[in-house]
């Protein structure tokens, strides 16, 4: 599904990622661990068709559905309409926003604009939404940041299952969730 | 222990705030009235009032309001129209840009009144009005839409990239309510613009039957009560024009769609 060979990118004239190839089976949870700066992100930005590689070759043959770092929730939609946004029928839309919400939670939270929401509560919105989406590939940059204990495993505990028919690709700085996802991991 | 003192200032009602700020400023218009004590010079608030109740009841009232009114309309949201439509194009396409920037720049550089004179000699008396409105208000809604354009956030954009949205959706969801508040900002000033230039172009134009005629008329004959009553008209309806326009365009945004209540 994602072919990500000798690839190259700099910006500005620095080097970011350099001749990097990896490997993504078809299914299940790929982690992409290491410290700041050495371009996990910019992996995503690649995969997901947002930046173009310097060289290399990127193929993905399937949609994406992606959590990005910083949530990017419209901020004059509701959480409800953030969530509903992305899937193109209407109805649909509307069952699927109140289904994830309540996977992730957030019952009660539909109507509530990402300005009214805890970081938390945007970052499980964000959550949602991709999930909503419902595309064989999920990219989720540090998608557990910021959320309390509980929670977190709780959301892992969803992600786990969904990687049963999906590929799930997280960038995380923390050792233990790939511990507890049981993850495939890519070092950086 | 902390004692913590707390001072509730009471804000006073808005509608008597306003109200109050107006009886002030007629009561300084009144006080520089008697002090002046020419009628020639300028006229009491009351006799302004009670001219234009007595102009109320006149038809040339109505059709001189009516005229100036369509033709004025009709200049403002041809600006609105072509000046979103240039905004669209020119952040798209660099080359336009540079292409339309110097044009724009000699319109808002340019003295209304010079225009006026030329417009004159180009076209008939009845389209100067709706002509200049077009003219002063272009280069405002085509400045305001493309810097909204240019600031609409890049990382919702890569959003929707993402998840594939239609472009209506893009449009309706992202791209519409960024721009929203630049584009009102253009219509709030662009109307009392339009108002100005077009009255402008009436009294120099002579055009028949319009406020700017009554104006002009008014000024041949020394009737210093007349300016101010035609003045205050014109005030009223900029006014009156801003807060209708500004409800119409929330009606209409919210009627397509457009997930937006900025107004």
């Amino acid at each position: 599904m994602i072919t990500f060979k000798s690839v190259s990118k700099s910006f500005d004239g620095e080097i970011v990622i350099s001749n990097k190839t990896i490997e993504f089976p078809e299914k299940g949870i790929v982690c992409i661990f290491g410290p700041s700066g050495v371009g996990k992100t910019t992996i995503f930005n690649l995969i997901a068709g947002l930046i173009e590689p310097d060289d290399g070759e990127i193929e993905v043959t399937e949609d994406i559905s992606m959590v990005f770092q910083e949530d990017r929730l419209v901020p004059w939609l509701t959480a409800g309409e953030n969530i509903s946004l992305v899937i193109e029928d209407k109805e649909l839309g509307q069952r699927n926003a109140i289904k994830y919400m309540k996977a992730m939670q957030l019952v009660g939270a539909e109507s509530k604009r990402p300005s009214e929401l805890s970081g938390g509560m945007k970052r499980r919105v964000a959550i949602a939404r991709a999930m909503a989406y419902d595309k064989r590939i999920m990219l989720m940059d540090e998608p557990f940041k910021g959320l309390e204990v509980e929670l977190k495993n709780f959301i892992m505990d969803q992600v786990i299952k969904l990687a049963e028919d999906k590929l799930i690709v997280i960038v995380t700085h923390e050792k233990a969730e790939i511990d507890y996802l049981m993850a495939e991991v890519v070092w950086l | 222990m902390k004692t913590f003192i707390t001072r509730v200032e009471s804000k006073p009602n808005k509608f008597v705030a306003k109200t109050g700020v107006i009886l002030v400023w007629l009561l300084i218009w009144q006080l520089v009235y008697v002090l002046v004590d020419q009628e020639l010079l300028i006229s009491s608030p009351l006799n302004v009032f009670v001219r234009i109740f007595e102009l109320s009841f006149t038809t040339v009232f109505w059709k001189s309001i009516g005229i100036s009114f369509v033709r004025i309309f009709v200049g403002l949201v041809l600006a609105l129209i072509v000046g979103t439509i240039l905004a669209i194009i020119t952040t798209k396409i660099k080359l336009l840009d540079y292409f339309f920037k110097p044009m724009l720049n000699v319109i808002k550089a340019t003295p209304v009144a010079s225009f006026i004179i030329l417009a004159l000699i180009w076209l008939k008396s009845y389209r100067i009005s709706a002509f200049i409105a077009f003219l002063m208000v272009l280069p405002m809604v085509w400045a305001n839409v493309s810097e909204g354009i240019k600031n609409t956030d890049i990382k919702l954009i890569e959003m929707t990239k993402v998840f594939k949205l239609p472009r209506s959706r893009v449009l309706k969801a992202v791209y519409i309510p960024s721009v929203m508040p630049y584009f009102v900002t253009a219509c709030n000033v662009g109307i009392g613009f339009a108002w100005k230039a077009g009255i402008a172009a009436e009294i120099i134009g002579l055009s028949k039957d319009t406020i700017g005629r009554n104006l002009y008329d008014a000024k041949i004959y020394l009737e210093t009560v007349d300016i101010f009553a035609w003045t205050v008209v014109v005030i009223i309806l900029s006014l009156l024009f801003e807060k209708g326009f500004a409800k119409a365009i929330n009606f209409l945004f919210k009627k397509v769609g457009v997930m937006y209540d900025y107004l």
